[in-house]
């Protein structure tokens, strides 16, 4: 039975943060190896965002639960260790399909459950851009503001850096 | 299909036309006894257009496997949220510059725009919703980073795009 980590640990909020925003096992074109990389640039971006909380409205930040808990930062995620339903039933329903015998997408859905847990502890990747990887938006969405410089899509999501 | 008459002109054996009878009364039967109205149907096939700003392609979700059952996933969203009432939506695929297709489902009385990814995804388990009244701002100065918040401009180009290049799809509940 898979379980993400305690959701009082960075890990586990981490774990659920990835859960949330990466195109899951479910969806056209879904690809392990697209989403492993898109959770490692989510990963590089929260903790970039540690490392200077303020801009992104998370001044005082000592923990990445802070820094996804900003105002109008990650959707669902600002009443943290409490998240919106609509992010609980798509977290709860990729581990409830991982941990089912039954169910046929068993294996896509545990290997993407395990990555996330997986990129969440493991140590973060260097910064892949320019300049320090700070953000992300679905693709098309349009920039986050001024002073954000795109560096990929990947996944349909188009990740930002600030030279 | 048909058979030569003496004169040598085509005729339509009676079958067949009884056939093709069966055909409009089935689609008739979709549109009346289902209750789906496909409002504005642009033309058949791929429609791509370059938004430069974003390095989008617009496509055809109709044509697209992955996405062309949209009206069901939009049928099973609206019995979960047990809307009984008519509700309007306009369905915009997209593809990204990675080549990830998606698209965006606006729905006009629930005030909401909702990321699907095809498949069998479904949209109670969306990525992304964005939430008319509340996630939308007035300029991109006041998006300051953020991963889901948008532009009321970017809300409104993305309904002027869908309204001209997308698909709109009335549902209507049966009355018992």
């Amino acid at each position: 039975m898979v379980a993400l980590p305690s959701r009082d640990t960075n890990a586990g909020v981490e774990a659920r943060v990835l859960l949330a925003e990466c195109r899951g096992p479910s969806s056209s074109s879904y690809k392990l190896a697209t989403a492993t990389q898109c959770m490692q640039m989510m990963d590089r971006v929260l903790w970039n965002r540690l490392g200077n909380p303020g801009p992104f409205g998370a001044r005082g930040a000592k923990t990445i639960a802070d820094v996804v808990k900003a105002k109008g930062q990650f959707a669902g995620f600002e009443n943290f260790p409490d998240f919106d339903s609509s992010l609980v039933t798509r977290i709860q329903g990729m581990i409830d399909i991982a941990n089912s015998a039954k169910d046929s997408r068993k294996a896509d859905f545990l290997a993407h459950v395990n990555a996330a847990i997986a990129v969440a502890n493991q140590p973060v990747i260097a910064d892949p851009s320019p300049g320090k990887l700070v953000a992300w938006r679905t693709a098309g969405a349009s920039s986050p503001g001024a002073g954000f410089l795109k560096h990929i899509t990947l996944g349909g999501i188009d990740f930002y850096y600030i030279a | 299909m048909g058979s030569l008459n003496p004169s040598g002109s085509r005729r339509r054996a009676p079958l067949v036309l009884m056939a093709r009878w069966r055909e409009w009364f089935r689609v008739l039967g979709v549109c009346c006894l289902i209750n789906v109205t496909i409002l504005d149907v642009p033309r058949a096939g791929v429609m791509a257009r370059a938004a430069a700003e974003n390095n989008i392609t617009i496509f055809d979700v109709r044509a697209d496997a992955a996405f062309q059952h949209y009206e069901d996933i939009i049928r099973v969203f609206l019995k979960s949220a047990r809307v009984g009432k008519q509700a309007d939506f306009c369905v915009l695929g997209q593809i990204a510059s990675d080549g990830t297709k998606s698209a965006w489902i606006s729905w006009r009385q629930g005030r909401q725009i909702i990321l699907w990814d095809g498949g069998e995804s479904d949209l109670r388990q969306s990525r992304r919703k964005i939430l008319i009244d509340k996630d939308v701002v007035n300029t991109e100065d006041e998006l300051r980073g953020s991963s889901y918040l948008v532009t009321r401009k970017w809300v409104e180009e993305l309904n002027e795009t869908c309204a001209r290049e997308g698909v709109s799809v009335r549902i209507i509940p049966r009355k018992h």
